[in-house]
């Protein structure tokens, strides 16, 4: 491949994706983000990162709301300078619990909608949709002010997905909401990331990035600590992967598994039909115990990964580096 | 709601191709907006309590009467001469002042201390419409409830006098050609001190600082130099006062501009902060926890 077809090959990749190249922002003499090379591909992406890591930082300068002291950003190939291209495909749930003084649902979303430049009538239609995908028909006409917390973090993801824009972004969008409200307001994210658009979600919550993120971005004191989906990153960390073998010949398993030199653990489960091992090279580990079973003729229900979590690399990557410094 | 309700996308939404009738559309809804705002929310009480002030101070004068039972204005012409302090004083330097005041620094400044800027923001709006969108809405708000609180004033003036006095000043064009001069006030003075306050209110992160300084630049205009004085708005709205006010004997007296270039300077000082404020918008960054 010449180097031309290179630079279109980013190119068209880049018009599908967030890509942020070498970007920074400072305040004044005060770290928000520094050096953050990264591309966000269509799906759900989860940022992650303790207080202060800069996730705002992060997500306040993608939706272009703060400009960047070093570095470029591209959304779907337009830059934060083209606004009416650049505002028009994306939609931000911000974390601020600030609304316009007395306004009631139906106008917050039906303004927005107006000032985006659509005809009223498409406004008022796509208002209805919108207030009903988030539940909040009833309350429609309702003063946002006596809105409960679940409800004004409802009536901000209507504003930010009510023109259907191709990028979602959504810091702490599930704070308030109930068990309810959650499960449903994460199927709405599915489905939209199921039709190929960008869903980018910050969240404190981790077993909720888990569940849904196909991919994460884990970020400490402003610094990209690691991203990707989580079997990269978890194969990235060098920490042994916990891998869980279900079958009813497990004690004969675990009496061999150290033949490997990869394995540095073994434990059997609490019903004996089943081992939890550590590798520290899971892919070798995979390879080297399938063509075993065939030697053996054990017999294997199930194997897979045990702590590929969010939680897991979380504790690993930056719980247990704030603790070491 | 089912489950099945839910759906990223279902009602299709017709393509904005950027260009006039979007810029419009948007335009209209955003000048609707702050109306609304400019007129009829909690922001807008301090409007209605000042342009109050100098109906009630006309009604009182208007209703008031001497010992031997005649009205406290004797005449029409002191009546009208009154009414002229009165919009000097009161009207210009409170009313229009500080109604203008609230209303432009609210338009972009007080958005941003109750943290709802960044909604304008997140929308495809090019910062140009965004401005003058609410450049022109704060605008019609002032011109409407200080041009209603001008009139209302006048008219108390002639409540004494009966309505044949009111129909003879008519039909002699005392009452178009004097309303007209005090609206005529009101609507170039709120362009200046509109522009001025809606700059200042993007500029500076206390509102209270401009406001006071410039109150201090328009009181003092009257003993500043006449090369100072044009730098002064109410250098260019007094001159259009249909009774010539006295301002005292530390006064530089100037000859007033002539009404076109109390026109275009207040056209072009509003054009050009109306440019600054766009030039602002776009470098503006939404950091709420500095407000």
């Amino acid at each position: 491949m010449n180097k031309a077809q290179a630079v279109d090959r980013d190119s068209e990749a880049g018009d599908k994706n967030i890509v942020l190249h070498d970007l920074s922002k400072f305040y004044g003499d005060v770290l928000g983000v520094n050096r953050i090379g990264l591309e966000i591909e269509p799906g759900i992406t989860g940022l992650v990162g303790p207080n202060g890591a800069g996730k705002s930082t992060l997500m306040n300068v993608i939706a272009g709301l703060i400009t960047p002291t070093r570095g470029q950003l591209s959304v779907l190939g337009v830059s934060p300078s083209q606004t009416e291209k650049f505002f028009g495909q994306l939609g931000y749930c911000t974390q601020y619990d600030s609304f316009p003084a007395g306004i009631n649902g139906y106008d917050f979303i039906c303004n927005t909608l107006l000032i985006h430049g659509f005809e009223r009538a498409t406004a008022k239609k796509l208002t209805n949709q919108t207030l009903e995908q988030v539940s909040l028909t009833e309350a429609a006409k309702r003063s946002v002010d006596s809105y409960s917390k679940g409800m004004r973090q409802r009536i901000k993801l209507a504003q930010a997905i009510c023109h259907q824009p191709d990028v979602l972004i959504l810091d702490e969008p599930l704070n308030g909401l109930d068990p309810m409200a959650r499960a449903q307001v994460i199927e709405l994210f599915r489905s939209f990331a199921d039709s190929g658009k960008i869903v980018l979600i910050s969240s404190q919550i981790l077993h909720e990035v888990d569940l849904i993120s196909d991919r994460v971005v884990l970020l400490n004191s402003g610094y990209l600590v690691a991203e990707g989906d989580l079997t990269n990153i978890q194969s990235e960390t060098g920490e042994p992967m916990k891998i869980f073998i279900r079958s009813s010949q497990a004690a004969a398993i675990a009496a061999q598994v150290f033949e490997f030199d990869h394995v540095v653990e073994a434990q059997m489960h609490y019903d004996g039909e089943g081992l939890f091992i550590r590798s520290t090279n899971a892919d070798a580990f995979f390879l080297a115990f399938n063509s075993h079973v065939v030697d053996k003729g054990w017999t294997i229900e199930s194997m897979g990964p045990a702590d590929e979590t969010i939680e897991a690399i979380y504790q690993h990557l930056i719980v247990e580096t704030q603790v070491a410094t | 709601m089912s489950a099945s309700d839910l759906s990223a996308d279902t009602i299709e939404i017709p393509q904005l191709v950027p260009g006039l009738p979007v810029w419009r559309r948007q335009l209209m809804a955003i000048f609707r907006i702050e109306l609304g705002k400019a007129m009829f929310s909690r922001r807008a009480f301090s409007c209605y309590a000042l342009i109050s002030m100098p109906i009630i101070l006309m009604t009182a004068v208007a209703f008031d009467e001497t010992r031997d039972g005649s009205n406290a204005f004797a005449s029409i012409e002191n009546a009208q001469r009154i009414f002229g302090y009165i919009f000097s004083a009161l009207i210009i330097g409170t009313v229009l002042f500080l109604g203008n005041a609230a209303i432009f620094t609210a338009l972009f400044r007080g958005e941003m201390l109750d943290r709802s800027i960044h909604y304008y923001l997140l929308t495809p709006v090019r910062r140009e419409v965004l401005v003058i969108g609410k450049y022109i809405a704060g605008l019609a708000a002032a011109i409407v409830l200080f041009g209603l609180c001008t009139v209302i004033s006048f008219l108390l003036l002639y409540v004494p006098f009966g309505i044949e006095q009111f129909i003879t000043d008519l039909s002699n064009g005392i009452v178009v050609q004097q309303l007209g001069l005090y609206l005529g006030i009101v609507v170039l003075g709120s362009m200046g001190y509109g522009a001025v306050f809606m700059t200042t209110g993007l500029l500076f992160r206390n509102p209270l600082i401009p406001i006071i300084v410039v109150a201090g630049w328009e009181m003092l205009h009257f003993i500043l130099p006449p090369a100072l004085k044009v730098f002064s708005i109410i250098y260019y709205i007094k001159g259009l006062l249909p009774i010539p006010m006295d301002e005292g004997p530390l006064a530089v007296i100037v000859a007033p501009p002539p009404l076109w270039v109390s026109i275009v300077g207040m056209f072009g000082l509003s054009a050009l902060t109306v440019v600054i404020s766009i030039f602002v918008l776009k470098r503006l960054e939404v950091r709420y926890t500095e407000e």
